[in-house]
């Protein structure tokens, strides 16, 4: 009898269970309805890149409500504007899965477009699809080079790359006068592909501008302690850092920075403290710290005020503006100009019509080199008391750039 | 130069204290009951969260808030308990660390996405006044936090191995351990014991929890944690609480040491290779005795 | 009786592989393939771990550096201008030979021993790939032309189908019945004149040669991923989890359980945008919780 009523009850169970799979699995195949400008992506909403793909995720959404308000993109070919519909979907920060929902949207929503994901472990598997597929995938957040020399066709990213970034770097410590100035440059280099993609401009770079790097220190991308790199580094005498941690890496180098009583006067950690959390994560020991300059809250361009005024009515918990919100809303607007310009929703001919794109976004104008990659002004930010402020390039800055003081002076 | 190394090993020993206290709360629960709880390195990165958000909402000091953070996960551990584990305990050894493991692999999921939904994935890190703070001697910096760490490591453990061997409950829970049969004829009584025990497993992450907040964390280092954890166990075993703490040590040590012979890259690889060629030699763990 | 049931579970195994290939020919496009290749790829590396797991008791968590560099191995050879065939075969034969060089000392680890150890040595091989080759494995571009993933597709399903058949084999023979013996009791086996070690090596052997084999059907399906991917150790804890949720030592048990965790994740994934991972991890607790044995279970009941 007993044994009965559970094999009942897991009967019911199993049946529930099939029901319910074979009712989600009609979404698998839906087909939506036409009448819009359909445009896919996969972006991680769980998973450890989670933090960055909530900020892109945000980006692309403002930005479609704000070009639907207008009533959409105008279409030639259909001779009327049609409004944009995102179909996004997440990829729990697995590239296997960035490939097979891309896919998805390719095969069964028959997407016109892709827009990226975030970091690039996900972009570098969202540009394969792009390529395989034949469908432009325009993407932010990826800063590594290599992918572009592969001569992908279908691919585009209005993004700060390695060089913008070192070269930054270097004309900051240009635009500091001569007693100042370092003049010897540590390297942390992560052993990731565009961490090693930085190092080898560092080097050429220093040698071009007059500059030594005395250490260059190697460290796993899983790494947690910075001791000995700090050290390293400190017994070298070098006075200017520059490093691509991941978040809590930069927390761990700041902290143990300040612990071994290591304070170059520039140190510049690309990535890691771009996070809005930052400053109440290390409060004060965040001062003085560079970081990408790619997109800013205050910056002139027309619509940025707008995509800032929503984000706050949208979120108004929040104290400041994740660097990709602007980055993912620049994303679509160089898409929705391409789509104009095409006047089609063919995909070869938006591709087309990206490749000579000439726009300028709420980031600053962009344009794109023959392998893809964005032609963009690019400065750094430096935390200054609680906020990042635009340090360079000189026309943008909202602040002038501080010189680290020691740590018993702070 | 002295120094310098000196420096590198003492961030190692700090780190090895980290090791110690996220292998103890899952080698309890795996000893005594061959649960295998892959949530723990989730229910850790919960603790650093509730010590993150003590310390800015209430303005509660990390290091004191473990004595409101531990009795709190000692009743969300046996609440966790009761609704999912209890039903396993009737199963042969085999099948009920088979499905404490996919139970709490569920959980674990649950938990690090339940933390995403409500806070974000963003990164954080509690940092108190005296972060950068340090004790100098003979041109060594010992941070104030590494300090707490390693104080609160042995401080733990102590107390740990002291509740298992000098109490009632924590002789019921060594016996259990051992023979559950035989402690169920001497009248023990194995379900309360197992509550307990997971219980007070669950609470032990709550420990780690701090120590992690202190440094920085977000909801997806919850595998991470679980995986150092079960590297910490089976380099020391499971019998004995002064053997994982030990084990913890050894494994920050040999990464310090790795380190000073082969620089940072390939850091962590000297731990493994350390952890698996000692387990070649000794099958049986640190502290495990030769069966 | 059991002939009977033999015969019927051979029926079941044909006809739902001859299901699956038939699916692309009715539902067209990319992700179906995508789908039914992912279901193959499980497929094949969970039977892989469960000739280990499931048959022989041993709970080997480096299935991840068998995997990877089964993938590695066949990803070059392949795009060095030999046949993929032959490259699959190198491939797996290279799991095969780091099986001989770690796997086979890390076999005198008894029980949760053995999983941890193994569980070290996938975390070693991953944290070394990821230094030494940190850059993208890109597909050259004359091999990305003739990019064709029903091919692709197709080349997976044999390899699964053979997989089975050789799971189905094992499970029938004198080699499957010590080493069930193993996993029930590894001292009475010994006792009864089995020989414990070598049939661990043989174990340990066929379940790396078809992780190898995986890893090479991922190096074949994927177009460019970093070189680490298939290191990650997911690659270690999925097949565990698919195979003790379809059933542990059975042949039909991981095919359902792969069913269930590509499928179901994946359909999740479509319909329910942040929350998917949660409510399938609610899904994933009730199955174990009413189903302890397995979705296989059911079934047995």
């Amino acid at each position: 009898m007993e044994k009965d009523r559970s094999f009942r009850k897991r009967g019911l169970f199993l049946g529930v269970f099939i029901v319910l799979m074979l009712f989600f699995s009609t979404s698998l195949f839906a087909q939506t309805a036409p009448k819009t400008v359909k445009i896919g992506t996969v972006v991680p909403l769980t998973g450890r890149m989670a933090s960055g793909g909530k900020d892109v995720k945000v980006g692309y959404e403002i930005a479609i409500k704000h070009i639907n308000d207008n009533g959409g993109v105008m279409v030639k070919e259909f001779g009327r504007k049609l409004p944009i519909e995102l179909i996004m979907l997440d990829d729990e920060s697995d590239p296997v899965k960035t490939t097979a929902r891309l896919d998805k949207l390719y095969s069964v929503d028959k997407v016109v477009a892709y827009l990226g994901g975030y970091s690039s472990l996900l972009n570098v598997a969202g540009m394969s699809a792009g390529e395989k597929n034949k469908v432009p995938w325009v993407g932010v957040t990826i800063a590594v080079e290599g992918p572009f020399k592969r001569g992908f066709k279908y691919i585009f990213a209005p993004f700060s790359m390695s060089s913008d970034q070192v070269r930054a770097f270097y004309d900051i410590l240009d635009s500091i006068p001569k007693p100042d100035r370092p003049t010897k440059i540590a390297h942390f280099e992560e052993q990731s592909d565009w961490g090693v993609e930085c190092g080898r401009y560092i080097r050429e770079f220093a040698k071009k501008r007059g500059y030594t790097v005395v250490t260059d220190q190697k460290y796993a991308t899983a790494a947690n302690d910075f001791s000995s790199l700090i050290l390293a580094a400190k017994s070298a005498g070098a006075d200017a850092l520059f490093s691509v941690p991941s978040p809590p890496q930069s927390m761990v180098i700041v902290r143990q920075m300040k612990q071994l009583d290591y304070a170059p006067k520039v140190t510049t950690l690309i990535r890691g403290p771009d996070l809005t959390t930052y400053w109440d994560a290390m409060g004060a020991d965040a001062n003085y710290i560079l970081s990408d300059g790619n997109w800013h809250e205050t910056m002139k361009y027309p619509n940025n005020d707008k995509l800032v005024k929503d984000f706050y009515a949208l979120f108004p918990k929040e104290k400041s503006i994740g660097l990709p919100v602007g980055a993912a809303y620049a994303a679509v607007q160089i898409l929705a100009d391409a789509i104009e310009r095409a006047g089609s929703l063919d995909r070869d001919k938006i591709r087309d019509a990206l490749s000579t794109t000439n726009l300028v976004t709420v980031r600053g104008p962009v344009k794109f080199r023959p392998d893809g990659t964005g032609i963009i002004s690019y400065g750094l930010r430096q935390w200054q008391n609680g906020k990042l402020e635009l340090v360079s390039p000189p026309e943008a800055a909202t602040a002038k750039l501080l010189i680290a003081p020691p740590w018993n002076k702070r | 130069m002295v120094t310098a190394y000196i420096q590198i090993l003492i961030y190692g020993l700090i780190n090895g204290a980290l090791y110690g206290l996220v292998g103890l709360g899952l080698a309890l629960v795996f000893g005594v009951m061959s649960y295998l709880n892959v949530a723990h390195g989730a229910l850790i990165m919960i603790a650093s969260y509730a010590c993150f958000w003590l310390f800015h909402l209430l303005k509660v000091d990390p290091f004191l808030s473990s004595l409101l953070i531990v009795p709190c996960f000692f009743l969300l551990g046996v609440i966790i308990y009761k609704i999912l584990f209890d039903s396993l305990k009737r199963f042969p050894e085999g099948q009920k660390t088979k499905n404490s493991l996919l139970i709490s692999f569920g959980l674990l999921l649950i938990l690090s996405n339940l933390v995403t939904i409500l806070w974000t994935a963003d990164e954080r890190a509690v940092t108190p006044h005296y972060a950068g703070f340090v004790i100098q001697f003979f041109g060594l910096r010992i941070p104030y936090i590494g300090i707490g760490a390693v104080l609160f490591a042995v401080v733990v453990s102590i107390l740990l191995d002291l509740f298992l061997s000098k109490t009632y409950f924590g002789k019921g829970i060594r016996a259990a351990s051992q023979d559950h049969e035989a402690a169920a004829m001497m009248g023990i009584n194995v379900g309360t014991t197992y509550l307990i025990s997971f219980g007070i497993g669950v609470a032990l992450a709550g420990i780690p929890g701090i120590i992690v907040s202190l440094s920085s964390f977000n909801p997806s280092l919850s595998f991470e944690l679980t995986n150092k954890a079960l590297v910490v166990i089976i380099l020391a075993g499971v019998g004995s609480v002064y053997g994982v703490l030990l084990g913890g040590f050894a494994l920050g040590l040999a990464e310090a040491i790795g380190v000073l012979f082969i620089g940072a890259t390939y850091r962590e690889v000297i731990g493994l290779v350390l952890f698996v060629l000692f387990l070649l030699l000794r099958p049986q763990g640190l502290m495990g005795k030769r069966s | 009786m059991k002939a009977r049931r033999d015969i019927k579970t051979i029926l079941i195994l044909v006809i739902s592989i001859v299901f699956v290939g038939l699916i692309p020919l009715f539902i067209k496009g990319e992700y179906v393939l995508n789908m039914l290749f992912l279901l193959c790829l499980y497929t094949i590396l969970s039977h892989s771990w469960n000739i280990m797991g499931g048959y022989c008791g041993q709970i080997n968590l480096g299935q991840a550096a068998f995997f990877g560099i089964g993938a590695l191995t066949t990803r070059y050879i392949w795009v060095a201008g030999y046949p993929f065939p032959v490259a699959l075969i190198a491939g797996s034969f290279s799991s095969l030979i780091l099986a001989c060089l770690i796997g086979i000392p890390t076999l005198r680890l008894r029980a949760h021993y053995f999983a941890i150890g193994t569980l070290g040595v996938a975390m070693i091989a991953l944290i070394t790939i990821q230094n030494a080759l940190p850059g993208v494995d890109f597909l050259p571009a004359s091999l990305m032309s003739d990019y064709n993933p029903t091919i692709r597709f197709y080349t997976a399903l044999i390899v699964a189908a053979l997989t089975i058949f050789a799971v189905y084999c094992i499970n029938n023979s004198r080699l499957g019945l010590a080493m069930k013996c193993i996993r029930d009791d590894e001292e009475a086996a010994s006792a009864t004149g089995i020989n414990v070690v070598r049939y661990k090596i043989i174990t340990l052997m066929l379940s790396t040669f078809f992780a190898g084999l995986a890893g090479g059907l991922f190096a074949y399906y994927y177009v460019s991923y970093y070189y680490y991917v298939p290191f990650e150790l997911m690659w270690s804890f999925d097949p565990v989890l698919i195979v003790f949720i379809g059933g542990a030592g059975t042949v039909v048990g991981p095919l359902i359980g792969a069913l269930c965790y590509v499928i179901l994740k994946e359909i999740f994934a479509i319909s329910m945008g942040q929350v998917n991972v949660l409510i399938f991890g609610v899904v994933f607790i009730l199955i174990v919780l009413f189903l302890p044995k397995g979705l296989i279970g059911i079934k047995k009941r």
